[in-house]
């Protein structure tokens, strides 16, 4: 008779079951190993939306015993949130102003060291009351290269690491670049040093120490070849791509540089940089700018001074929030 | 003495080792995509189709040429055609800001109590995975004149504009 006890079910069940038993638990007490990680890149993805829409959207806040507002940069010591939105009223919690971004917040937030930044955005998780704090990189950048700011590129952090997953999001933003001096080309006078109708002239009160940058718009073409022949400085002429750059913006926005040969329409604005260095001493210097076939009206004096026309200029960038484990 | 037992015993082993491999190999070989991932690309892509809209709303016309609310009173009141499109101003404001992502853009407003919707911008047919965001601008014949738009407001009258955007990727 053939022995069959090798087929009774018990032995397989037996089998089975301390395999299944064996898996699940596998499986439930080590969750990485067969989901590819679901719980841990998504709470780096709200880190990271988290992180960057307080920089973008906020305006921070700052309080100590007897006094609070927004103006964190002022005081970092006491600083409670770390928005980077501009805000000109610093008393009021109200100010709805995202995605314009400050300067003097974004250069303050540069000087604050790691441990503070890691605190303050809540860049860190906490596993079982033990603190493991995220890699994070911040930057603001355009046209693919980082955004400068006093003399310091926008970046914060470690360079992200290729081996490890990361999450990252980047917000549209405004940022303070600067002051750009504004005018409407009828507002400027014509040069009564030359009486010549197409050239004007602009007072600058001394000292500024950084780069300055003019901009006239509304320019009246009278000609067949309007462009922009050159600038001189108390009748010194200037070198462009040395003391001053020039460039050209169109009805698009488009920004090209302004060759002297280059031609002008009426809806363009014309752009100028001036290096600095130039405008060192304490005095009034008088910069004239001539053109060709663009006409101005008014005559001089009145003279228009460059402090008349400032404004804050805000340059659109990128801002990149980038976290990992 | 009956000792096949002990081959049963080793199979077993064999099989459940087998097993577990396979599970590893397959989880381990392929990325899941989990609802939560999917959920972070829309979010990047709704994120940054409302900050095309709000930094364009914000600009002063020294850092964006004109704002969102100068480009919408230029339009002429006819609807694009693809592939032109007849904002062209708003258009490549939009297209500095966000290079590589496409997006359609509709005028939405009441006229004479009716709900009108209007092509301007077309860029094609959206993809799945289209986003559409929306920013209100309002109107008043001082802005429409001096951007010579043909939105034929009285003095007195202001117009709200839902500028919609659908944004998709490729």
């Amino acid at each position: 008779m053939a022995d069959d006890r090798g087929q009774i079910a018990v032995d397989f069940l037996l089998g089975i079951s301390l395999f299944l038993i064996a898996l699940i638990f596998t499986v439930q007490f080590i969750p990485g190993m067969f989901m590819a990680g679901s719980a841990r890149e998504s709470s780096l993805d709200y880190t990271a939306y988290r992180t960057a829409t307080i920089l973008v959207e906020d305006t921070g806040w700052w309080g100590n015993s007897t006094s609070s507002g927004t103006d964190w940069e002022e005081h970092p010591a006491n600083a409670m949130r770390v928005g980077l939105a501009v805000d000109d009223d610093t008393s009021s919690r109200l100010t709805n102003t995202p995605n314009v971004l400050s300067m003097n917040k974004t250069v303050q937030l540069m000087q604050m060291n790691d441990e503070d930044l890691i605190e303050i955005l809540g860049l860190y998780n906490n596993i079982d009351g033990t603190r493991f704090s995220y890699g994070y990189n911040i930057s603001i950048t355009k046209n693919n290269g980082p955004m400068v700011l006093d003399g310091r590129p926008v970046m914060l952090g470690e360079t992200a690491p290729s081996d490890r997953e990361t999450s990252k999001i980047t917000r549209i933003v405004l940022v303070e670049a600067g002051t750009v001096a504004n005018f409407d080309a009828d507002d400027l006078p014509i040069d009564p040093y030359t009486a010549s109708v197409e050239d004007t002239i602009l007072n600058i009160t001394g000292p500024l120490e950084n780069t300055i940058a003019i901009q006239i718009n509304g320019l009246n073409i009278t000609g067949i070849d309007p462009s922009f022949k050159k600038l001189t400085l108390d009748g010194v002429n200037l070198n462009e791509g040395i003391d001053y750059t020039s460039y050209k913006v169109d009805i698009n926005g488009t920004i090209s540089t302004l060759t002297s040969t280059g031609k002008i329409i009426d809806t363009d604005i014309i752009r100028f940089y001036l290096e600095p260095g130039l405008l060192n001493h304490s005095q009034t210097y008088q910069l004239e700018i001539n053109l060709k076939d663009i006409t101005f009206t008014k005559i001089a004096p009145p003279f228009v001074d460059y402090r008349d026309g400032i404004e804050v200029y805000y340059e659109p960038a990128y801002l990149t929030v980038e976290v990992w484990q | 003495m009956n000792d096949r037992a002990q081959l049963h015993t080793l199979e077993g082993l064999l099989a459940a080792i087998l097993m577990t491999l396979t599970v590893l190999m397959i989880t381990q070989s392929t990325t899941i995509v989990s609802p939560q991932n999917e959920l972070a690309i829309d979010v990047q892509l709704e994120q940054m189709g409302a900050d095309t809209l709000t930094v364009l709303d914000r600009a002063s016309n020294t850092s964006i040429r004109y704002n969102l609310t100068q480009c919408v009173a230029s339009w002429d009141m006819t609807e694009a055609t693809y592939p032109a499109n007849n904002l062209i101003i708003l258009d490549s404001s939009i297209g500095n800001l966000i290079p590589g992502i496409l997006y359609n853009v509709d005028l939405a407003y009441v006229d004479n109590g009716d709900l009108e919707v209007s092509k301007v911008i077309i860029k094609g047919q959206p993809k799945e995975n289209a986003v559409v965001v929306r920013h209100f601008v309002t109107l008043t014949n001082q802005t429409v004149q001096s951007m010579n738009g043909s939105w034929g407001l009285a003095d007195d009258e202001i117009k709200v504009v839902e500028v919609r955007m659908t944004t998709w990727t490729v």
